[in-house]
């Protein structure tokens, strides 16, 4: 307890020490937003989520004490009620933590955790999230936040807005903001952590990504809309575990916002391939659910697991090179984020608890305590992209047209355990095990030795239409 | 039990068919006449050549007058104490086991050694299925030799499971006794270390170099064997994919005759990209293990490790072939397993928690060799000579490769020069002016750095300088 309570006041020191440079920073990208003297830079962070939570906590740590010249706020919906056992395991945080104990008693804000425990009251998401408790990571306390129930109340004047939705909420959360924003003059700048891609079948095959998404519905040009992948456990992310993440847009703001957003423990590197990593950072969710199946069902074999891994990264690659005519190699930071995502993650995760029988595919895939599971809609995604005969490819061993999604067998298997829900999990190992099977790397070949791009795959159409 | 004892005798029925089949197609192609048996040889009696060698006694040991398949390792390494208690409890808890060493009355024997009354060897031990690096999960009984000669004159198939460090030796004193040899047998290799040699140009050594020069077969009859590691997943039947890597000639054929059900071997004509891999890869396990320790497991952390030392393997790999397969697929899948469980991790794991000190060397009772600390020396001492020079992508001038390779030099500093602690592999890794590993990604396809000299084969092996 004597550490901790050093530990603020280490963090102060730290904060004074980078004081000049973080204010410098902001100064710096207040000055290319054209903003005045008197006028504060609005963040905006839309979603509550635990990555969305997070990053508006990050941000707010780190520039919220320039008061005159940033504020940090974030939306989530109103309403969400927090039952009696994540209420009582959500005082039993506070009073573990002296310095999260004391900031409560301090606000005048400790007491209705008592009730809540008590269950003389019930609490409240939104609530909650403002002493800086995200429901979906209950054991991690965050700094205090502002939150902002009201949508338009939220996003009307912002500068930059940090989309926290799943992806499943996007369209219609971004739809709404797109009619406050309909009498804008500036074009704010929006940053997109969702992962989720969705299918549009008709009149093409085709991936539509959040940030395709965010810029129909609300008419911001894409060069304002960028993409920030990397890893997604949130929870490390806050302790200051050394993390990398890569912000992927035009050139415009890319680099102004990687400057920004850079710390100490979480370092941001930029990359103009915005395709690539969102549509990666959806796919690797997909094999994120078999690689938590696998390790479940083997008793965390690494053997199995490295089966599991070699297979489905040949996937990867192959859809990769269906989507982009020179896509970055499946290596480095994108490898990364996968080896990551498959070894622990909210997806992973899931893949676990299905094959043990502790969830059921019944319960949904929005789970409490743990939020959206994006995988499950990807699965349906790829899958349906991928099985449309429009798109067909070469079998290398047939020889003849099939559909690209015959040549990706785990993700079949994931379709069929998770969508249509004719297989059990147990049958991801009979897919990893199939003797008949070819070597993957005749695939990886493939891949790069045909040519396998489908530019309409991530077309982009005048109008939205979503079959 | 009883329903089991009927299923397996089906599938048994079954199995063996098959194999004959196989076995018969290896024996004819390697001209084997009726009642001339196809000699099979593991050498070194470590964890994987020891589950291999068990793995091939299981599959075809019951055709008796078609192969045989025997083991040598050296005589006189004792069991000490706390190792025979803890072999007699496996013992006990195993009913199969314990039941078999009953039949073949070689029970008591473990009883003796328990009770501190008798002294145990490695090599008769073997001989009961138990590997002195793996006591936890008994093997098959298998033929054991001490005597090398022995063991290998009249081999048709030879595997080599001894660690790279020895390879030279042993196989040196084997190219002795095949002087007289008619027939080059066939060698499979699953050693992973390398060496370098600096004089006269600098350049990597793989064993299956090593093996070719010692005893003059050549290396169309050398072949490597690469895949996970952790050998006693493999021996029980956990699903693992395996490559062999070498010439046309014997690939294929041994490819067919060594998968199993739960044990896939692809073929791949790339022997050196998977053998110097095969090693590049332990060294960069030692430093997962010791960023595992360091941050308690830390997913996020592993994640950067795994993404700085991926691309500076990559990076490596265009230094040492013109046109390397790329780190996807299979290499990856190997690579991912040996940074997350296998003896290089682990050992890293032991020195960041500072349960085993460098000054205990890098054999570990229980574990053998630890090939990575040796392959740090070689890659580093290789990697760090001016003739190789490279441009830095940001001072723009020229730099030995080992420059772009922070991590490996950081393994170096901590393994072999000893002047940075365990944790200075997370400096290594949260170095906020470390550029974009994207980066050196993209300059080494970009340029051209391959070195042919780095691989190439001379006449002559010139020892290490």
């Amino acid at each position: 307890m004597g550490g901790a309570e050093d530990a603020p006041r280490a963090a102060a020191a730290n904060g004074h020490g980078n004081g000049a440079t973080v204010e410098e920073k902001l100064d710096e990208l207040r000055r290319l937003l054209g903003k005045a003297d008197g006028d504060p830079l609005r963040i905006v962070g839309v979603g509550a989520g635990a990555w969305g939570s997070v990053f508006c906590a990050l941000m707010q740590d780190a520039y919220g004490h320039l008061r005159d010249k940033v504020q940090v706020r974030i939306w989530r919906r109103p309403g969400r009620a927090v039952d009696r056992a994540t209420a009582e395991h959500l005082f039993e945080v506070i009073n573990a933590r002296e310095d999260v104990l004391r900031r409560l008693i301090r606000r005048c804000a400790y007491l209705k955790y008592v009730e809540g425990r008590l269950g003389d009251r019930t609490l409240y998401a939104d609530e909650i999230l403002r002493d800086g408790f995200c429901l979906n990571m209950i054991d991690t306390p965050l700094c205090p936040l502002k939150v902002v129930t009201n949508l338009q109340e939220a996003v009307w004047d912002a500068d930059i807005v940090i989309n926290g939705l799943p992806s499943t909420d996007t369209r219609e959360v971004f739809g709404e903001i797109g009619r406050y924003w309909k009498e804008r003059i500036t074009a704010p700048i929006i940053l997109s952590l969702a992962k989720g891609i969705e299918a549009s079948l008709d009149p093409l095959p085709r991936i539509i990504t959040p940030t395709q998404m965010i810029s129909n519905a609300t008419g911001v040009p894409l060069e304002n809309i960028l993409y920030l992948g990397g890893p997604n456990i949130a929870s490390e992310i806050y302790n200051k575990e050394y993390a990398n993440a890569r912000i992927c847009g035009a050139d415009k703001w890319r680099k102004p916002l990687a400057k920004f957003l850079r710390q100490p423990h979480f370092i941001v590197w930029d990359n103009s391939d915005l395709i690539t990593h969102e549509v990666m950072g959806g796919l690797k969710n997909v094999y994120a659910i078999g690689a938590g199946m696998v390790a479940a069902l083997t008793n965390e074999s690494a053997t199995s697991k490295s089966v599991y891994f070699a297979l489905c990264t040949s996937e990867m690659i192959y859809i990769t090179h269906l989507l982009e005519e020179e896509p970055e190699k499946l290596a480095g930071p994108l490898l990364a984020d996968t080896y990551v995502t498959l070894l622990k993650g909210r997806n992973a995760w899931y893949g676990q608890k299905l094959a043990k029988g502790e969830l059921t595919l019944e319960m949904g895939d929005s789970i409490k305590g743990k939020g959206t599971i994006q995988g499950v809609s990807a699965v349906n995604a790829f899958y349906e992209l991928l099985s449309q005969d429009s798109l067909s490819v070469m079998h290398p061993e047939a020889n003849r047209s099939v559909a690209p999604v015959e040549m990706c067998p785990i993700l079949k298997a994931l379709y069929k355990i998770l969508i249509k829900r004719e297989l059990p999990p147990d049958s991801i190992l009979q897919a990893i095990r199939d003797e008949t099977m070819y070597d993957p790397r005749e695939r990886i070949e493939m891949a790069q030795g045909h040519s396998l791009y489908r530019p309409s795959l991530l077309g982009q159409p005048k109008g939205d239409a979503k079959a």
